[in-house]
């Protein structure tokens, strides 16, 4: 009994010393982070988002399901407590959302700033931190490993002060994007169950014209 | 004339064309044999201090459409409120009090970065969460026999508020001229006294509308803190 505990608790120690190792290997530096990442020819996860403010006692909560096909696919999918969809393909960005029993396409708002955060976040699902211009990049390996990204224009600063991207042990996964609007205002998506590289139907992404 | 001066002169012909089209006017209150009114005229706002969040979808002029979450948290003993506009995914676009003494902007991206835009938006928050400012005028009842009061505006115009058929209010705000220019339609208020979903209607060529859904509404302490940066 003794012995079969005793196997039991290396083989323990030997998994999370394998997954530490992978995992402080994947997020070693740029190119190891880029390496993990393409080896992800899809995700799906769900995530919480929270909202926090000063004002609040308690977050705004939401919750929904992501979605990313390699290289250019993503569809973030809100269930609850509003529902909506944002969708973007090589073609655009689309947001829709519920509206007397079905989905209408947002027609009125454009907030430039977050067209580009989310054409970044295909950037950085490929790995890529580098190609974006309206952020500077570093990268903090931890642990827990995450990459800091701060606005290089005053343009962009006035949306957003700070953009951090944490890093799952799981190579090529994010695990949380926390974006900063300053004074304590942040949004925090944490992704959880993610399962990687399943087929994914193509509608999912698809842009209405 | 210059072809473009022709084309603004119709641009305003046309302008003016849809104001007057639009247009509905005060009329009078009954005094006599008017029924007793369902619940007091001012019971569609928040008595006590709070904080609230709404789904609030923008129909704006030209037909273009959006959904934003809008908080609130107001006291409506010192007739102060801030508001805070976000996008679903939690950008926040606009956060801004308004009270006795004034606005602040804490934070407004485009285009409610435009100050027309802000204190329309304000506007049509303390419109839906603060009774009107002003005495109340007279009280009594519409032909049909809804009762109504009405109160002045800050802007020297009326806000008339009746009972609506449902067992809601209906808030018409008319202009100085007596023209009406803003109507809200509040459903009966919930056990948490707050109304589950209120329509917001603007008249004009630029008319807009905002549908808000009530998500959640906790009766709050007026801390002071709640309305600095």
């Amino acid at each position: 009994m003794r012995t079969k505990r005793r196997i039991l608790f290396v083989l323990a120690l030997t998994f999370v010393t394998a997954r530490a190792a992978l995992s402080a290997e994947w997020t070693q530096n740029w190119d190891s982070i880029r390496a993990a990442a393409q080896q992800v020819k899809s995700i799906r996860a769900e995530f919480v988002q929270k909202k926090e403010m000063k004002i609040l006692t308690r977050p705004l909560v939401s919750a929904g399901v992501f979605y990313y096909v390699a290289p250019d696919k993503i569809r973030l999918e809100y269930v609850s407590p509003v529902k909506s969809i944002l969708r973007m393909n090589a073609k655009g960005i689309q947001r829709l959302f519920w509206r007397d029993d079905r989905f209408v396409k947002d027609t009125a708002i454009s907030v430039d700033a977050l067209q580009v955060v989310y054409r970044d976040i295909r950037n950085w699902l490929n790995g890529d931190f580098s190609a974006n211009k309206s952020f500077a990049s570093a990268l903090d390996q931890g642990p827990p490993a995450k990459i800091v990204l701060t606005p290089k224009d005053a343009a962009m600063k006035q949306f957003l002060d700070r953009i951090e991207i944490g890093l799952a042990a799981r190579p090529g996964v994010l695990e949380s994007i926390t974006l900063s609007e300053g004074n304590a205002a942040t949004t925090r998506i944490e992704f959880k169950s993610a399962s990687l590289n399943q087929a994914l139907p193509e509608n999912l992404f698809e842009i209405e014209p | 004339m210059s072809r473009r001066r022709r084309l603004l002169l119709a641009a305003w012909l046309l302008l003016a064309a849809c104001l007057a089209i639009s247009c509905a006017t005060l009329g009078h209150l009954q005094r006599d044999k008017c029924p007793p009114a369902k619940t007091p005229c001012l019971a569609v706002f928040p008595h006590a201090a709070w904080r609230a969040l709404h789904e609030i979808d923008v129909t704006a002029p030209f037909g273009k459409k959006t959904t934003l979450l809008g908080l609130t948290i107001g006291d409506p003993a010192a007739r102060r409120l801030r508001a805070v506009l976000m996008t679903v995914e939690g950008l926040t676009l606009f956060d801004a009090v308004a009270g006795p003494e004034g606005v602040k902007i804490f934070r407004a991206l485009p285009p409610f970065d435009a100050a027309a835009f802000s204190a329309g938006l304000l506007a049509d928050v303390q419109a839906v969460f603060l009774p009107p400012p002003g005495a109340l005028l007279e009280e009594g009842c519409l032909p049909d026999g809804r009762a109504a009061c009405r109160f002045r505006t800050a802007a020297a115009g009326v806000a008339e508020i009746d009972d609506a058929p449902d067992g809601g209010r209906t808030l018409r705000i008319f202009c100085k001229g007596h023209r009406l220019i803003k109507e809200i339609d509040f459903a009966p208020p919930g056990k948490d006294g707050f109304s589950p979903t209120v329509a917001v209607k603007t008249r004009g060529a630029l008319g807009y509308s905002l549908g808000l859904r009530l998500l959640e509404a906790e009766s709050a302490a007026p801390v002071e803190s709640v309305f600095a940066p």
